[in-house]
């Protein structure tokens, strides 16, 4: 038996772009991605779980000082841990989202030179899917111990996130990975220009993939067009992949892998990567 | 005998005759199997316009909860916002699959657009019409869906009836 984490399969459309609503698409999209400043700057930060791109439809985490009306995401903002990683990976500062109906919001002030990781980490969590006796799907919340009669095909799926943007103050430094689920690596994110080919690679756990897999890159402004127009990639066996955009604007870049899980309880885990990538004209 | 057919056999001509038109319009839709993970099943609209595109009768909407009728915009907008009239051709939304469909409308005689709208959570929006002409001869019509709707087939088939 290999290590338990082998990746038994991918799956092989990747772009399952917010799995079975319990993930709908999820975004953090800064005022700024590059700022300067001669002291400081500070940016305001909107994350919202939605599935148009950076068109927001619910919040994305709850400091109690706003106005959640949403309650029923509570158990949603109980698992998430946002934060902001500092130039250099000197600091892990958390960070504090104020709840709104339709989105959250946070403001940061930057103050050191270079490139700020601004992270929304959702932590592992259980949804168990099932089919009803009828036939009907169903699914729970939690690792299923509610689970009407005759209750059959149980799959208990542990599904964790990574919603990211990268903001540089005063100039770039090098974005250290942190080692924790879907990442990326290769060309700086603050430094992606329209009509210049880009390489990327995901990371994950810190670690190249070990097969080739796919990312979706859809452009802002969803709602004002009638197709979504994702460009949807695939990657080499260590799931690097190159990229030119054609047009500037902020995109959302998602991937997302699937794996047989040996943990107790859990039959599968997922792991996404939800990056806004700010990209500049020429 | 139907009425309308004993119409037919005096042959009055139709100018003349205080006749009420009617039309069936025959639909053959099909929304195409998606390979999308989570498929939601789309919302449709069909309803028709004058030919200045201003909304006269909405003839189905498969709608699940309100928040998204606005995201059928053309319909919403030329109908779906003006009044309920549409919640007595509402039904559930269906999922990927061939539907034949038949609609009799009272509109008077004249020409319009024939509209139908799609749109998906998660997916696109797409929008197809057809000028068709009532109280006239029977028309048969083909239109290519490109995203959310495969081939619609249309039949407009004038009755007569008093």
């Amino acid at each position: 038996m290999k290590r338990c984490f082998t990746h038994l399969f991918i799956v092989g459309s990747l772009v399952l772009l917010s799995n079975q609503g319990f993930a709908h698409g999820r975004y953090i999209l800064p005022s700024h991605t590059m700022t300067s400043a001669e002291k400081q700057e500070t940016i305001t930060i909107q994350s919202s779980i939605s599935n148009d791109v950076f068109h927001p439809d619910m919040p994305l985490g709850n400091n109690d000082k706003g106005i959640d009306v949403n309650k029923k995401l509570s158990n949603v903002f109980a698992q998430l841990h946002p934060y902001v990683v500092t130039p250099d990976n000197q600091d892990e500062i958390p960070m504090s989202y104020q709840a709104f109906s339709r989105f959250s919001v946070s403001d940061l002030t930057l103050n050191t030179k270079g490139t700020h990781n601004v992270v929304i980490e959702q932590k592992p969590f259980v949804v168990t899917s099932f089919t009803h006796e009828n036939g009907e799907p169903g699914r729970e919340f939690g690792p299923g111990l509610n689970l009407p009669a005759g209750a059959r095909d149980i799959q208990r799926r542990q599904v964790t996130s990574r919603s990211e943007v990268f903001v540089s103050f005063n100039g770039l430094t090098k974005p250290q990975t942190q080692g924790k689920g879907l990442e990326i690596t290769g060309q700086h994110p603050n430094d992606v220009f329209a009509n210049e080919d880009v390489q990327f690679q995901l990371l994950f756990n810190g670690q190249p993939l070990t097969r080739a897999t796919q990312v979706s890159l859809i452009r802002e402004d969803t709602r004002h067009r009638n197709q979504r127009e994702a460009n949807i990639i695939d990657t080499d066996n260590n799931g690097s992949f190159l990229v030119s955009f054609a047009q500037a604007g902020f995109y959302l870049l998602e991937a997302q892998i699937t794996q047989n899980s040996s943990l107790d309880g859990v039959d599968i885990e997922q792991a996404t990567l939800y990056l806004t990538l700010e990209v500049f004209p020429q | 005998m139907k009425p309308h057919l004993i119409w037919a056999h005096l042959a009055l001509p139709l100018l003349l005759s205080p006749l009420i038109h009617a039309d069936n319009i025959d639909i053959e839709l099909t929304l195409p199997a998606l390979d999308v993970d989570p498929y939601h099943r789309p919302y449709v609209a069909i309803w028709l316009e004058s030919p200045k595109r201003e909304g006269i009768q909405t003839l189905s909407v498969w709608t699940e909860k309100d928040d998204w009728l606005k995201d059928m915009r053309q319909w919403w907008r030329k109908l779906g916002r003006k009044n309920r009239d549409f919640d007595a051709v509402s039904s559930a939304t269906r999922h990927a699959g061939h539907y034949t469909l038949q609609f009799t409308t009272d509109q008077p005689a004249g020409e319009y657009r024939l509209c139908f709208e799609a749109s998906r959570e998660d997916g696109g929006r797409e929008f197809l019409s057809q000028t068709i002409t009532l109280g006239d001869q029977p028309q048969h019509f083909k239109l290519i869906g490109q995203h959310e709707f495969g081939n619609i087939s249309v039949g407009i088939s004038p009755e007569t009836k008093k």
